[in-house]
C-alpha cells in the first residue's frame, strides 16, 4: 500500500513528456482514499514476479456507477498490458457487483487515455449530460488547471 | 489448523437490491480475511439441483469464517439484500488431512 502512490508518480511522469503535465502540485491520491478503496474490494494492484507492486486501479462508487479514480503502471512497467488488465479485472468487478457502468475521465488527445479506453469499449459521455457527482469531478479537474477542451468523461455499459 | 469456509449458492431476483449488497459486503470479507476461491466462474450442473450464482470464500479459520457472517458489518451488506435472492450458504471447516494416495 505505502508504495501506491510512487507508481502513481512515476505513471505520471509520462505526461509530463508528452507536453501535457499533469497540474502542479502532482497530487497522487491520498493513502486514505487508497484504503478505502482496498477496504471495499475496489482495489486491484499488478505485481512484478517478486511481487512487488508496479500498477494499480482504484475505483469507487460515483453516481451509482463503478468510477475509475486511478488507474497507474510504473514507468519500467508500462507497455506490457498491465493497465489492459488491470481494467478487466475491474470491469469483471462490475459485472459481478450489478453495477450497470464503469466510468472515468481522460484526456481526449493522448494516445494511452480516450483510444486505450475507446477499445475497451468505453465512450465519451456529453458534459452537459453528466450527473451530478461526475459533473462536479470534471469541474474539479478543470479548476485544478487541467484543459477542459482535451477533458473527458468516458462510460462503458457492463 | 483447518481453515473455514463459506459455499454459497445464490438466484438474484431483484438484481437493484443485490446490487447493494454486493456493494457492502467486501467490507465485511476484507475485515476477517475472506478470499474468493469460487466467484461465478463458468461451470456445468453435472449432478443435483444447482442455482446461477456460485461463490467460495476462504478464511483464515472456521471461527473466522463464523464471526464474518455474524459481524454488524456483514449483517448490514445483508439486509441491503431485502430478500432479493434465493440463498444457500453453508459455513464450513475445511479438511486438513491426508488426501486419497497420500500416506
Amino acid at each position: 500500500m505505502p508504495l501506491l502512490p510512487a507508481i502513481e508518480a512515476s505513471a505520471a511522469t509520462l505526461f509530463a513528456e508528452a507536453g501535457a503535465p499533469l497540474p502542479e502540485p502532482t497530487a497522487t491520491m491520498p493513502p486514505e482514499a487508497l484504503d478505502l478503496c482496498r477496504a471495499s474490494g475496489t482495489l486491484w494492484i499488478a505485481a512484478d514476479a517478486a511481487d512487488t507492486p508496479v500498477g494499480f486501479l482504484a475505483a469507487g462508487e460515483l453516481d451509482g456507477f463503478l468510477h475509475v479514480h486511478e488507474l497507474s503502471v510504473a514507468r519500467a512497467h508500462q507497455r506490457r498490458r498491465l493497465g489492459t488488465a488491470l481494467m478487466a479485472a475491474a470491469i469483471d468487478f462490475g459485472r459481478w457487483a450489478f453495477v450497470p457502468a464503469m466510468t472515468l475521465t481522460t484526456d481526449r488527445v493522448l494516445a494511452w487515455n480516450k483510444p486505450f479506453y475507446a477499445k475497451l469499449g468505453f465512450v465519451e459521455l456529453t458534459i452537459a449530460g453528466l450527473p451530478p457527482g461526475h459533473a462536479a469531478r470534471h469541474a474539479n479537474e478543470i479548476a485544478a488547471g487541467l484543459d477542459p477542451a482535451r477533458r473527458c468523461v468516458m462510460a462503458k455499459v457492463l | 489448523m483447518p481453515k473455514g469456509y463459506w459455499i454459497g449458492r445464490v438466484d438474484v431476483r431483484d438484481a437493484d437490491a443485490y446490487k447493494n449488497y454486493v456493494a457492502k459486503n467486501g467490507i465485511a470479507f476484507a475485515e476477517y480475511g475472506g478470499r474468493f476461491l469460487v466467484r461465478g466462474g463458468a461451470f456445468e450442473a453435472v449432478k443435483g439441483a444447482a442455482r446461477a450464482r456460485n461463490v467460495v470464500i476462504e478464511f483464515p479459520s472456521y471461527q473466522a469464517a463464523l464471526d464474518c457472517w455474524n459481524s454488524p458489518a456483514y449483517q448490514e451488506a445483508l439486509a441491503a439484500q431485502k430478500g432479493g435472492a434465493d440463498v444457500d450458504l453453508i459455513v464450513i471447516e475445511g479438511y486438513d488431512g491426508p488426501q486419497p494416495g497420500e500416506g
